[in-house]
């Protein structure tokens, strides 16, 4: 187990900028998630903890070592993909005792630890299928234990959920959570979906053209985006950002110039009511949520998601009132979009 | 590991095939060039003399002779067996059930070796004794008539060549989505129609590569017409690779046997480039 | 299309691409004297002297042998160094690999008469004319670039998940090659060495220029050059070109579908 560091490490591919000047520690133990949106460079900024992708500048550090010119085979470190990335031509018993057999471990000695890494997983009548013949979930509980068998010093997760359908995809999930409570092995973890990286994660980065555009623990990146990006992109339905001048002089703007400021008010803090105070909306749609039911809302020509109140009536057409706590409101600098603290 | 050790790797990997490729290929290439600027009867010292043997190639009669011979050979050839490669492609493609044993027939004639199709046609072409002559109904001399030894070898080339043209198109057929073609006869075009105006442009690119392959390998012919009639006779099936051979390896004239061999790889150069823009700029 | 004129245009194929052999197996069969007129077109009598003759009187075994030898060596060359070199450019992505993909393809375009004088002269100061060794290196030079496009085809079809997962779990890029590319690889490596196989076999000026006796001469010069002193042989000749002709269209029939995907991913990827 160890900690893993980025010292200001820039990486390109042409004009792609996947990181710029990034710098980072992750501690051991600790279950570390970069969630950013797709093609914006996750899967290779593990590609350069595990060696495959060189940096053009600056340091990669496991365990405090500088990782220049130690091979992918010689870092020790374990990968979980979308894919699963199974052997196909081997077994379910040749997946798993591939990392251990290049490790030198002798053929006796293999057995009964791939057994025992199967029968944690739930794959012990599966030693001898292959990977075809597996399930989805099968197929990713094999690659956990392909990287789980030889305790790496780090698990180097790159979506390992997405290609899973939605009841799979909560099992696995929180199996990857057993495994690293159990286990306390560094896991970095990359993912598109904030939903998932909250319920996983001890910290998050969320990354934005190879940039950290916030690095905090999940609750801390829910209750203070750094951003408008940020706000947007973490928590469900997306934040709803409306220019500071529609709410006038509201509390909520703490005397700001509301033309400089950008509001954010999350969905769940935003109540339609059918009549009362607020910002006055017409309801474009209504969508039930189970035990709640959102209301699509337009203010000239800025579309605004809210909760619906109890007891309210509400029908496309008719007009809304949106009311909200003034601690509620998020407010970021109208130019930069940077967080505005009250 | 040195760090510039990641980056050396593929390198190292390719080496021995890069190593291979310049010794027997590119290294050959550009010393083929170099022969072409000497004087150099074989086993005898060499002497420079610059472009000489290219000014000699002009006054060369049997050079030019050559050269039409191998244009006409390619041009002909490879429009023939493009035409008869799409028929036998639209064929193949509704062959159903007895694909496996028919695609089997059609290599036959891909994996003859050259030497032994050729052999194999000129006992067909005999005046008296061959099979041709007889369905003609009267002795034909086929090889040892200018006016046909160059048609005899262009149909050979036609049967040995097109089996590749067809698997080729066949591919290609195979590529296009069917739902393409449904929709057109949805929207009332005809079985023509629809040929014309969905299936062969989706089809260009395919025939375009097709027509790049069989060019080039119709343009540097040398067993196919060496092995059936040696060239003649009296030179009228001569292709620019059996002259340069001729004047390498019969008349032991290295210098400018070479320049005739530089001929014959710029113009399946020119013709190899001529093609890659059609590629890239041609078609959609 | 209506059913009827499908089979006989399919059947008219047929007819079109076998007939040539057909006939030249029927010749191989005919009684010397039936040779010498038309028709009769089926021969009244099976007979094997032909095929006796051309290996009592004339060295055909080891024109065979010499073939097989050197077609199966420069294969085995241009499979290994085509696929490690096809493995780098496709899953290494060294910086100039579409330079590098560019000029083997290049390459594979070359007129074997542009590089006959050379090669001959080169042969000859290397001691290598009319040895096995040297039409072995020339064959597998010739036959690598196809090997290289093909196998980088063939292996950009993996998944770079794979080679990565092989990289973390202990493997050395040649390891990661051995271990998990190459399994995965076989029908590319079956489809390309089959055509280089069958190139080779089919190779003819190469064979005609580099050798020069029956040390390294090579079945299809065998048949060019066949030997006959007052009239062709032609049955001798049917004989040998049958025999000739067996190894590589038994190839390709019973491995159709490999052959067939090397020649359009040789053809049509990229
Ligand atoms: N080897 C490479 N060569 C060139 N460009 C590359 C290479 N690898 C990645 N890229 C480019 O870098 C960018 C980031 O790629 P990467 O796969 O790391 O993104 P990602 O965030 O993992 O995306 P996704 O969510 O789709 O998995 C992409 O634009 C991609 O096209
Ligand atoms: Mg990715």
């Amino acid at each position: 187990m160890a900690a893993i560091a980025f010292e200001r490490v820039s990486k390109r591919f042409g004009a792609t900028t996947v990181a710029a000047g990034l710098s980072l520690q992750i501690a051991d133990g600790e279950f570390f998630v970069f969630l950013g949106p797709s093609g914006c460079g996750k899967s290779t900024l593990l590609h350069l903890v595990a060696g495959i992708e060189l940096p053009d500048a600056g340091t990669i550090r496991i365990g405090g070592a500088d990782m220049r010119g130690v091979p992918p085979q010689r870092r020790d470190v374990a990968m979980v993909f979308q894919s699963y990335a199974l052997y196909p031509h081997l077994d379910v018993f040749g997946n798993l005792a591939f990392p251990l057999r290049n490790r030198g471990l002798a053929g006796a000695a293999v057995r009964p630890e791939v057994e025992r890494t199967a029968a944690a997983l739930g794959l012990g009548g599966l030693l001898d299928s292959k990977p075809a013949q597996l399930s989805g979930g099968q197929r990713q509980r094999v690659a956990l234990g392909r990287a789980l068998i030889r305790r790496p010093v780090a698990f180097l997760m790159d979506e390992p959920l997405s290609n899973l359908d939605a009841t799979l995809r909560l099992e696995i999930r929180e199996e990857i959570k057993r495994v690293h409570q159990a286990h306390g092995i560094t896991t970095v973890y990359v993912t598109h979906d904030q939903e998932e990286a909250m319920a996983l994660a001890d910290r998050i980065a969320v990354l934005r053209e190879g940039r950290i555009a916030q690095c905090d623990a999940p609750q801390a990146l829910y209750a203070q985006p750094a951003d408008t990006f940020v706000a947007r992109f973490v928590g469900t339905p997306p934040m709803n950002l409306l220019p500071g001048a529609m709410l006038e002089a509201h509390a909520a703007l703490g005397g700001r110039d509301p033309a400089a400021v950008t509001a954010g008010l999350r969905p769940q803090d935003l109540e339609a009511r059918d009549g009362g105070d607020g910002l006055a909306a017409r309801v474009v749609l209504l969508e039930p949520a189970g035990p709640l039911t959102w209301v699509v809302a337009e203010l000239d020509g800025v579309r605004l998601k809210a909760r619906l109140a109890s007891g309210a009536r509400l029908a496309p057409g008719a007009e809304a009132r949106l009311a909200f706590a003034a601690g509620a409101a998020h407010l970021f600098d109208a130019e930069t979009g940077l967080r505005l603290e009250a | 590991m040195r760090p510039g050790a990641a980056r050396l790797e593929p390198w190292v990997l390719m080496s021995p095939a890069l190593a291979l490729l310049a010794a027997v290929t590119a290294l050959p290439m550009l010393y083929v060039v170099w022969l072409s600027l000497q004087q150099r009867a074989l086993f005898r010292a060499a002497q420079f003399t610059g472009f000489d043997h290219y000014f000699r190639l002009a006054g060369d009669g049997r050079f030019w002779n050559a050269l039409g011979n191998t244009l006409y050979f390619a041009l002909v050839s490879v429009a023939m067996e493009l035409a008869l490669g799409l028929a036998i492609a639209l064929l193949l493609a509704r062959a159903g059930r007895a694909r496996a044993l028919i695609y089997g027939a059609v290599l036959v004639p891909w994996a003859i070796p050259t030497v032994v199709s050729a052999r194999m046609w000129e006992w067909m072409y005999q005046p008296e004794l061959g099979v041709l002559s007889f369905l003609a109904g009267r002795p034909v001399n086929w090889l040892g008539d200018a006016a046909l030894a160059l048609h005899a070898a262009i149909a050979m080339d036609v049967w040995k060549s097109t089996p590749f043209v067809a698997l080729l198109l066949l591919a290609g057929l195979q590529a296009i989505p069917r739902e393409l073609v449904h929709a057109a006869a949805l929207d009332g075009a005809g079985a023509w129609t629809t040929f014309r105006r969905v299936t062969l442009p989706l089809l260009a690119p395919v025939i375009l590569v097709a027509a790049v392959f069989r060019s080039i390998d119709a343009l540097r012919v040398f067993d196919a017409i060496y092995v059936l009639t040696g060239g003649g006779p009296a030179n009228a099936t001569e292709t620019l690779s059996i002259y340069a051979y001729r004047v390498l390896f019969q008349m032991l004239d290295f210098g400018y046997g070479s320049a005739l061999a530089v001929v014959v790889l710029a113009i399946t150069g020119m013709a190899a480039l001529a093609y890659a823009r059609l590629l890239r700029g041609g078609i959609e | 299309m209506r059913r009827p004129g499908l089979w006989l245009g399919l059947a008219a194929v047929c007819a079109w691409s076998l007939a040539p052999f057909l006939w030249q197996l029927l010749t191989s069969v005919k009684p010397a004297a039936e040779l010498e007129a038309l028709p009769p077109f089926l021969p009244g009598a099976i007979t094997l002297v032909h095929y006796e003759a051309i290996f009592a009187g004339h060295p055909f075994a080891r024109l065979l042998l010499n073939s097989f030898i050197v077609s199966a060596l420069a294969t085995l060359l241009a499979l290994g160094f085509g696929s490690l070199a096809g493995f780098a450019l496709a899953k290494l992505r060294p910086p100039g690999r579409a330079a590098t993909l560019a000029a083997v393809v290049a390459l594979s375009m070359l007129p074997p008469v542009a590089t006959v004088s050379p090669l001959f002269l080169l042969a000859s100061a290397a001691g290598l004319r009319d040895t096995l060794v040297g039409l072995v290196l020339v064959y597998a030079g010739f036959a690598l670039p196809l090997a290289v496009w093909l196998m980088a085809q063939f292996f950009r079809g993996v998944p770079d998940a794979l080679y990565i997962a092989a990289r973390v779990d202990g493997c050395s890029a040649a390891g990661a090659f051995v271990k998990v590319m190459l399994p995965l690889a076989v029908p590319g490596l079956t489809a390309t060495g089959l055509l280089v196989f069958v190139f080779c076999w089919n190779e003819f000026l190469y064979a005609l220029t580099l050798t020069s006796s029956m040390a390294a001469r090579t079945v299809p010069v065998g048949i060019a050059l066949f030997p006959g002193l007052h009239e062709v042989p032609w049955g001798e000749i049917a004989a040998g070109s049958v025999i000739a002709t067996l190894p590589p269209v038994a190839l390709a029939i019973v491995f159709q579908r490999r052959v067939l995907a090397g020649l359009t991913a040789g053809a049509l990827k990229g």
